[in-house]
């Protein structure tokens, strides 16, 4: 499959003055991102997100490495012409209306006037009675929502969205997911950066997790999720002889779920599936019965906060 | 070119709308009031001192008007972050700058025509006769506050709003004694005043050429080659500003 974007060490560096120290915001990312996937694009504050996209627009030039986006060198204006980008916290024009900041949208990049449409994409994202509004007069959910009519006013192929779920109300936030599945369904790539981790879950179809400006993490979510496993927890009934006990993997706690002694609960951290398979040989050898085991899984915050919090590259957590 | 005519016609919506055109408002009352102020204590020259006066306020209001429009015009994109929403589709930092610079123009047309419209008026009612040297000179200001707004762009483009504001309006100032400041440097010829006189011939722009209210004031138009040579000078001045501005935008970071 073609990819949409790819890049290769990319680094930036800023340079905020002559006596203040430089400050390193990518360190070499590699990504590549398939035609037609939603990719999730995740990283904690500072993490080099929305550098990386300042970087595909061209409002930032890297101090190393190179990337194409759409097949042209990252800037170019004909892959702009392509692209539409949702920024975080979105600003528009406050004089304007969302119409007339439509109209403006499409005469940038080169369209004519289509107001049918316009009004079509309101309506769609649940704007439609504004559209005559001036913007200062407007929410910040709606400014959200019309940074993303603006963003496909032009049916783009490849869509770039930082954050936008922000500020946004359950209804809307719906709204939004389903406009990104249409998206994706019309063949569009979707680049997604988002903290709402459950929405990332269900939306891309692949992640990548942004550590210290190079990517720490990255597949397709039940992947990620289907290697991780939390926690194995055996349910147990009858007496446990005590030297099995003893014989438990690392990591194993026993925990007497009622007063009796009758019935217990082994729990396994981390357990690797050799571990599980002794553990349960051990515990049924030793006379216990096992009435179930259950296998916790970790969702995609747990592995957020393990990739982000662990040593990053200078050896200090990250906060 | 629709790029840049909308980028154009986005500018002057948005003066417009930041009630830019209010100064028109001062503009005629002060015009007014200067000519029933002034006009009795003229001792018969009520008409020569409206007209320069109301010729020198038109020039200077616009100036004024230039530098509020023009001195932020590139900072407050990038202030607001609306920069996101432009750069983010196809267009060139040139389109950008020529955009913004159509825009400033439009802004300016409207206003000196209206402003020139209330002068007009004041004169009718004073009773003074003025002809169509009138409308030349309106249009050798448009030109003279064309290259006042290619330099506020260009000085715009990579200095903060208050130092481009600031600047520009020097340069309205220096520009208005160029021609007096060129003749005075050619009068006393050594070599250090030779390159003097070159530097300032080439960065300081030639307002002199547009500030003329002989011909209103005597009926006769100003001379083909005058508006001619005027025309040339404000294409080529705003040209190499505009041409400067985007040089300096191409190499800047565009991102807070």
């Amino acid at each position: 499959m073609r990819h949409i974007l790819e890049l290769e060490q990319l680094q930036k560096t800023y340079q905020p003055g002559l006596l203040r120290k430089p400050v390193i915001a990518l360190r070499g990312l590699d990504l590549s991102v398939r035609q037609g996937e939603v990719y999730g694009f995740l990283g904690a504050n500072g993490a080099g997100k929305t550098t990386t996209f300042k970087l595909l627009l061209g409002l930032l030039r890297p101090t190393g490495g190179r990337g194409h986006l759409l097949g042209l060198p990252l800037g170019d204006r004909h892959a702009r012409r392509r692209l539409g980008f949702l920024p975080e916290l979105p600003a528009y024009y406050p004089h304007l209306t969302p119409r007339e900041l439509l109209r403006f949208a499409r005469a940038l990049s080169g369209l004519k006037a289509d107001d049918a449409s316009d009004l079509r994409l309101l309506e769609e994202l649940g704007l439609g009675a504004l559209g005559d509004r001036s913007l200062n007069r407007m929410s910040k959910g709606q400014v959200q929502r019309l940074g993303l009519a603006q963003a496909l006013v032009h049916e783009p192929e490849l869509l770039i969205l930082d954050e936008p779920m922000s500020g946004l109300d359950p209804l809307a936030r719906a709204v939004v997911k389903d406009r990104i599945r249409r998206e994706r369904a019309r063949g569009c790539t979707v680049i997604l950066s988002t903290h709402v981790l459950a929405d990332v879950e269900v939306l891309c179809d692949t992640v990548g997790l942004l550590r210290d400006g190079q990517l720490a993490l990255e597949g397709a979510p039940s992947e990620l999720l289907r290697t991780a496993v939390r926690e194995v927890v055996i349910e147990v009934t009858g007496a446990v002889h005590a030297g099995v006990l003893a014989g438990m993997p690392e990591g194993s706690t026993l925990v007497n779920v009622t007063e009796d002694g009758e019935e217990w609960q082994v729990k396994l951290t981390r357990p690797e599936p050799f571990q599980v398979d002794g553990c349960l040989r051990r515990l049924l050898t030793g006379g216990a019965v096992v009435t179930g085991v259950e296998t916790r899984r970790q969702d995609l915050e747990d592995l957020f906060l393990r990739v982000t919090t662990g040593p990053g590259v200078d050896g200090r957590a990250q906060s | 070119m629709r790029v840049i005519g909308a980028l154009g016609w986005h500018t002057f919506l948005e003066a417009v709308r930041d009630r830019i055109l209010y100064l028109l408002v001062f503009f005629g009352i002060f015009v007014f009031g200067l000519s029933r102020l002034l006009s009795p204590l003229a001792l018969g020259e009520g008409r020569r001192i409206t007209i320069d006066v109301g010729l020198v306020s038109l020039s200077a209001f616009g100036c004024l008007l230039t530098i509020f429009v023009g001195h932020q015009l590139i900072f407050r994109e990038i202030e607001r972050k609306t920069l996101y929403f432009l750069f983010s589709r196809p267009i060139r930092r040139a389109d950008f700058v020529v955009g913004k610079y159509l825009g400033l123009l439009m802004v300016l047309a409207v206003c000196l025509t209206a402003m020139g419209s209330i002068l007009a008026g004041v004169l009718v009612l004073s009773k003074y006769a003025f002809g169509w040297a009138f409308l030349q000179a309106i249009f050798m200001t448009f030109l003279e506050l064309s290259i006042v707004a290619a330099l506020a762009i260009l000085l715009a483009s990579f200095t903060t709003p208050v130092l481009a504001g600031l600047l520009t309006l020097a340069a309205y100032l220096i520009g208005h004694g160029s021609g007096d400041l060129l003749t005075f440097l050619q009068g006393n010829e050594t070599s250090t005043t030779r390159i003097f006189e070159r530097i300032f011939a080439v960065l300081v722009p030639r307002l002199d050429l547009y500030n003329d209210s002989l011909p209103v004031l005597t009926g006769m138009l100003w001379s083909p080659e005058q508006c001619l040579y005027g025309a040339l000078y404000a294409v080529c001045y705003a040209g190499a500003c505009l041409f400067f501005a985007t040089v300096v935008l191409s190499r800047r970071e565009l991102a807070l």
